[in-house]
């Protein structure tokens, strides 16, 4: 195993940058031998480390490092914690990353999606959420994320994808540029067809209340309550209100079940222009900018499909438990 | 303990009750009023109308009935800021020591409102009514007909009352109102719809006292308009505080993830 190019380590020419690195690896041991050397590098230069793995990958690591100590130099973070949505991840590695460096250090981090566990839906935007990285990060203080795809496992297309995103990768034991690496446009997955979705709701201005006993009377009716009923209301509530202020006025409301879980789709005129809408934490005197941000908190999967050709497209998901 | 309440007509009023009745067209409420108003009578409620001397009064005159009409004082200007909340606890005064059951109030609001009331004025009034008619042995229901109000000044009248009366489309999100001394509750749901009404009600309940305290038991959901709303009116009056009590967990839950726990927001949910 290489170390890493001197352009990452603090005395390089190019200016310290987010460096987002594809680790494609073959097995449990291979994963275990990138990462180990990845975590080894960065503890030899003082570097912090998160890790942010499943709870087999983790015991993987923990065993391994402990033969040397390492494991108790190691952050390994609670992505349990965080649900199921991927648009949960930017804002839990920016507080993560924010803490290590108040702390004055560099910052490497490993992280593996739950590509064997995901839904079909989830990998979309799990795959989605890896190209946002590139740009939620760019401006972001230095630091170099490890994302191990386990090639036996992973579907190729999800592979295929990730190999677009990631400006680096660590093949055949070197760190390296990408070849592949594509700056352009995310391709996105369709949305498929409604199941079923019954009845359309239009809404405009004042009708609020009437998206919320739409997604109420389906949501009930499958034995959605309490706590988690509610904050799909209020998700719903945010998104329709999106509609009728930045979407044209007025939206349309489908909801239905499938496979386990509840999903309310809206679609409105209006275009969100910014991809990262939502993907960060909003400050406290912000203006605006919040209601995405506490849908991706309240939902268990957010899809937004948006252009200016056919406006927006937003799915909630809710697992039906 | 008062507990919010929409219907579709004035049938469930009862003493202690205040209700915002946005009203239906003129036959409606002549006939609708004029059996509010029959119930009371037969009840042993004292009457009072304020309001036009027109078709719904005739029937109910003293000592059981009291007409008081505020454009004998001159068309469209309105009664002072006091006038209608120090009518009627004078009268309800009065019917308690002549032996009533108790002072029942039709108030036409667009005979007691100046015509350019803003809907500050209307939050204001309304809420110190509110707070006099749960104390007192009085039934209040204020007419404002849907056509006589800009929508602004309605879905505002219709927030600050605990009861609400006419059509699905009319009834507030959220209502605000009395449950004490210096105690004000919140029920429903506070959105983008009614964000607007509920700064404008808690900015003019905020002078009044150092800590504002809001009992939201009964609220629902509160979306990012309306606690954005609670945080901006929070800071309207520096060195006061707002106190959201018992809110549940999604509240909770909402507010922290959109950072209003910040220490520099002046406001606390407590249990």
């Amino acid at each position: 195993m290489t170390s890493p190019p001197a352009a990452m380590t603090a005395g390089g020419n190019r200016p310290p940058a987010f460096r987002h690195e594809l680790y494609p690896y073959e097995g449990d041991a291979a994963f275990v031998a990138g990462a180990v050397s990845f975590i080894e590098d960065a503890l030899s230069g003082d570097e912090t480390v998160l890790v942010a793995v499943g709870e087999d990958k983790q015991a993987m690591l923990r065993d391994e490092l402990g033969k040397s100590g390492a494991d108790r130099q190691v952050s390994f973070v609670d992505t349990g914690a965080l649900g199921r949505n991927p648009g949960r991840l930017i804002p839990a590695w920016q507080d993560w990353i924010a803490k290590s460096v108040g702390d004055g250090l560099p910052v490497r981090g490993i992280s593996e999606s739950p590509w064997r566990t995901a839904s079909p839906a989830e990998r979309g935007e799990l795959r989605y959420h890896e190209w946002l990285l590139n740009l939620a990060f760019s401006a972001s203080p230095a630091w170099w994320l490890l994302c191990p795809y386990d090639t036996t496992t992973v579907e190729p297309a999800a592979l295929d994808s990730a190999r677009l995103c990631h400006p680096f990768q660590l093949a055949d034991g070197r760190h390296g540029d990408n070849p592949v690496f594509r700056q352009g446009p995310f391709a996105f997955d369709d949305l498929g067809a409604a199941c079923d979705p019954g009845e359309t709701l239009e809404y405009g201005p004042g009708a609020l209340a009437a998206v919320r006993d739409k997604v109420a009377v389906c949501a009930t009716g499958h034995g959605l309550q309490g706590a988690r009923l509610r904050e799909l209301l209020v998700a719903a509530t945010e998104v329709a209100s999106n509609s009728i202020r930045h979407g044209g006025g007025s939206g349309t409301l489908r909801t239905w079940v499938a496979d386990g879980v509840l999903i309310c789709e809206f679609h409105d005129a209006g275009h969100i222009e910014d991809p990262l809408a939502g993907r960060f934490r909003p400050a406290v005197r912000q203006i605006g900018g919040r209601g995405l941000w506490l849908v991706h908190q309240l939902c268990d999967l957010v899809q937004i499909r948006s252009t200016p050709e056919h406006g927006t497209t937003i799915r909630l998901s809710t697992v039906l438990d | 303990m008062r507990i919010a309440r929409s219907a579709a007509n004035l049938a469930p009023a009862d003493v202690g009750d205040h209700v915002c009745w946005v009203v239906p067209p003129q036959e409606d409420f002549h006939r609708a009023a004029r059996a509010y108003l029959s119930d009371g009578a037969e009840l042993g409620d004292k009457i009072m109308v304020v309001g036009s001397p027109a078709s719904v009064w005739h029937e109910f005159q003293a000592p059981v009935g009291l007409l008081v009409d505020p454009f004998a004082e001159g068309p469209g200007r309105g009664w002072d800021a006091d006038a209608l909340v120090a009518l009627v606890r004078q009268e309800a005064e009065t019917a308690d020591r002549q032996g009533f059951r108790a002072l029942r109030v039709l108030a036409q609001m667009d005979r007691i409102w100046a015509s350019d009331i803003s809907p500050q004025q209307v939050a204001d009034q309304e809420l110190r009514l509110d707070a006099l008619i749960g104390g007192t042995q009085a039934l209040v229901v204020c007419a404002y007909p849907g056509l006589g109000f800009l929508p602004g000044i309605l879905s505002q009248a219709a927030s600050v009352h605990p009861h609400f009366a006419g059509t699905r489309t009319a009834m507030p999100p959220f209502q605000m109102f009395s449950s004490g001394e210096d105690c004000w509750s919140v029920a429903g749901v506070v959105d983008a719809d009614g964000a607007t009404a509920f700064f404008t009600a808690v900015t003019e309940l905020l002078p009044g006292t150092v800590a504002l305290r809001l009992r939201c038991d009964a609220l629902e959901l509160m979306d990012v308009a309306g606690m954005r709303a609670l945080a901006r009116a929070a800071g309207t009056y520096p060195g006061r505080k707002i106190l959201v009590e018992n809110a549940n967990t999604t509240v909770r839950r909402c507010w922290e993830l959109l950072g209003y726990d910040d220490p520099g927001v002046p406001v606390e949910l407590v249990p």
